[in-house]
């Protein structure tokens, strides 16, 4: 995350590296409380590997990571996700699901369109359940292929399924176990949210009664509570874009699928809209396909990230696995930044450039004494030393060996954060 | 979201289990999953049809949205009251019960006009069709759901002064015709009411299905009906006795009056077909499948 300012090196150390990003993040920004959930989202998801084990394990494990007063905001955060999980809801990832059928199934999935578009070439994924990020620029067919695993749009070749149900031949079943948040405005201004995600919740097959009851539930957790007897029409795109979730979520479906659900809100709608998907995603167990062409979103929130571009898969892999080999340490300085660029090569380490940041594989400690010896040595100002994860796009732009990443086709190219 | 921060950071170490909170906290109940029944396709066709007819008498919404519907209701049923007090003096029907649709026209097709945008276009307009094409809900479900709802609701408008003036006549102490032949004579005016409601929803559908702005689709329906019932009327001035016959074809109210007679076999003053009454039959039917299919066809494009 890059909003960690001058985090010394030290903080990291103390630290194992899977919840060190995470409860880092919560030290260096807790002074917003919006800023603080998403920094916990994010941890979440490093910290991942550690604490999928029971409600009070995960407590403590982040308590274990560190002593300090972090860790146990970080606890207090992850705390009501941990007592949701206790009754039988299990967090994503060790859920019912995960021992069924992968999430989505694509088999070399193509969408050509008569206009001679190809929207989809040739997909072959296995999402497993959990929250997953679907990246791409616009048009590299994010929208398609929601609207395939819906069983909305034939497929022009190629077999897609949804919790080991077929999208085309039970279409209907799919669709009444999955929720759905388009990308455009769907809301009618004329009647208030509780009345219209409750039609919703009949639409999905939900008796009257029930219905209402769900309603009232979802909105509820979305954040609408009187606001709901209130007509649309009157409501800010945040809390438009807060009733279409509702609408989503109300017959409790087993996957959502969320195309662009940031789109035109504001830097504080965008926090609040990711920490709900977050808390979707792990207290709700229910599992989360999000497309985004924004990467950064992404990165927050999911478990695992596909990437696609063109209608072709760049790359499917956790998130977990990229933070395992992603220690970046970022070095900014004043000027001669290729003075020290340079001299940083001649030790046989490769530089990359972000902005003003130098960016280094973080091979070991010494990595630390190096770069102030150098920078000495070169008598420059040194503004900024921080470690950081490797930001998502640079993950796709430079893959690593290992891990479980499945790298297909064109893999240096860029996806764009808009 | 606000929940998560308000609780104690002293208490995060124990608060994996619940009820370790310490009271006068926030209490969040947290996500409920939902393992109530689930009904399915035929429910929700069944629930939409409902809300759809809800929709169209402005139940549900605000005084505004009853306007319409409840004014039109009143503009029917006045009429009928005085032709049912009036022809009680006078000792006969001053409207014959099947012609009490093409008579009252006016305000069935304003009703018609609005409350067909009120059913479709809202959804065009404002792009809800998305939320309902990914339930279990299919396409033509979706249109006949709608259809039967704006039939309903029409029948409803068309029945109502029938009702009213039957009412008012049979139970008259002053009038010489039987209780039996008022039954059979309202009873008839019902059947028709059907008819017109069908084909009239079907048709003004149709129109409401490929306009989007609310305002023109309620011009362009009135239109219509004005301008084909202008046209049938001149067609009708000009031409020699045998063709005149056929002037009906050219209006809607007119063809489903014709097509009523035909079907029954006994004409009136309104519909008169002459000879050719299997020709207004034939149109109707005609007319019926085309607005259907065009619904149909309609909304298996629109709203990907």
């Amino acid at each position: 995350m890059s909003v960690i300012g001058g985090g010394p090196a030290g903080a990291a150390d103390e630290q194992p590296p899977t919840t060190g990003g995470g409860a880092k993040n919560v030290v260096n920004t807790g002074g917003s409380g919006g800023a603080r959930d998403v920094a916990g989202a994010g941890a979440s998801g490093g910290a991942r590997d550690v604490v999928d084990a029971s409600a009070p394990g995960r407590a403590q494990a982040a308590v274990d990571a560190s002593d300090s007063g972090a860790a146990q905001t970080v606890a207090a955060a992850r705390a009501p996700g941990g007592t949701a999980a206790v009754p039988g809801r299990s967090p994503t990832g060790s859920g019912p699901l995960s021992a069924g059928p992968p999430l989505i199934e694509t088999g070399e999935l193509t969408k050509r369109y008569p206009k001679g578009v190809t929207a989809l070439d040739q997909l072959t994924l296995a999402v497993e359940p959990g929250i997953v990020g679907l990246v791409g620029a616009n048009g590299a067919g994010k929208s398609t292929l929601i609207k395939i695993l819906l069983g909305l749009v034939p497929p022009t070749d190629g077999t897609a399924q949804v919790l080991g149900m077929d999208c085309q031949a039970d279409g209907e079943r799919v669709r009444a176990r999955v929720g759905y948040m388009p990308e455009h405005d769907c809301l009618p201004p004329d009647v208030s949210a509780a009345e219209f995600v409750t039609h919703m919740g009949r639409m999905s097959g939900i008796p009257a009664a029930g219905a209402r009851e769900r309603a009232a539930d979802v909105l509820r957790h979305v954040g609408l509570h009187e606001e709901r007897y209130r007509l649309i029409g009157g409501y800010s795109t945040g809390m438009k874009q807060r009733v279409k979730l509702a609408q989503s979520l109300v017959h409790d479906p087993a996957l959502l699928l969320l195309d662009e659900p940031t789109n035109g809100l504001d830097p504080a709608g965008r926090e609040a809209m990711l920490v709900l998907i977050r808390r979707i995603g792990t207290e709700f167990g229910i599992s989360v396909l999000v497309a985004s062409h924004l990467l950064g979103e992404i990165e927050q929130i999911c478990d695992s990230l596909v990437a696609i571009d063109s209608g072709r898969l760049l790359r499917h892999a956790s998130i977990a696995s990229f933070t395992e080999h992603s220690q970046v340490l970022a070095v900014e300085v004043e000027e001669g930044a290729d003075a020290l660029a340079t001299r940083l090569t001649e030790h046989g380490h490769h530089v990359t450039f972000d902005d003003r940041a130098l960016l280094l594989h973080l091979s070991g400690e010494d990595l630390y004494d190096l770069v102030r010896d150098l920078v000495v040595d070169l008598g420059l100002r040194l503004n900024r030393l921080e470690q950081r994860r490797h930001r998502v796009e640079e993950l796709f732009a430079d893959p690593p060996q290992n891990g479980e990443a499945e790298i297909a086709g064109a893999h240096r190219r860029e996806v764009s954060d808009g | 979201m606000a929940e998560q921060v308000t609780q104690p950071a002293g208490t995060a170490g124990t608060a994996g289990t619940a009820g370790a909170q310490p009271a006068g906290v926030i209490h969040d109940i947290g996500y409920r999953g939902y393992d109530g029944p689930r009904l399915g396709r035929a429910y929700a066709i069944q629930s939409l049809f409902t809300q759809s007819l809800r929709g169209a008498w402005g139940i549900g919404r605000g005084a505004k949205a009853k306007l319409v519907p409840f004014g039109m209701l009143a503009l029917v049923l006045l009429p009928a009251l005085v032709w049912s007090a009036v022809g009680n003096q006078l000792n006969r029907r001053l409207v014959e019960y099947v012609d009490f649709p093409i008579t009252l026209q006016m305000p069935i097709i304003i009703f018609l006009a609005a409350q067909s945008v009120e059913l479709l276009s809202r959804d065009l307009r404002f792009t809800v069709l998305p939320l309902y094409f990914s339930r279990p809900l299919r396409r033509d479900d979706y249109v006949w759901a709608k259809l039967a709802a704006m039939t309903a609701a029409l029948a409803m408008l068309m029945i109502a002064p029938i009702v009213l003036a039957y009412l008012v006549a049979a139970f008259d102490g002053n009038n010489d015709t039987t209780v039996w032949d008022e039954t059979t004579a309202a009873f008839g005016g019902v059947l028709a009411s059907l008819l017109y409601a069908v084909v009239l929803a079907a048709l003004a559908l149709v129109i409401a299905a490929f306009a989007a702005k609310r305002v023109y689709t309620i011009g362009a329906i009135v239109a219509l009906f004005v301008i084909s019932s202008v046209v049938s009327g001149i067609v009708e001035g000009l031409s020699e006795n045998e063709t005149s016959e056929l002037a009906g074809l050219l209006t809607p109210f007119r063809l489903l009056g014709g097509t009523f007679a035909w079907l029954r076999g006994q004409q009136t003053e309104l519909s008169n077909t002459g000879g050719s009454g299997w020709l207004y039959g034939l149109t109707t039917a005609a007319l019926l499948t085309l607005c259907v299919g065009l619904l149909l066809a309609r909304y298996r494009r629109v709203g990907r």
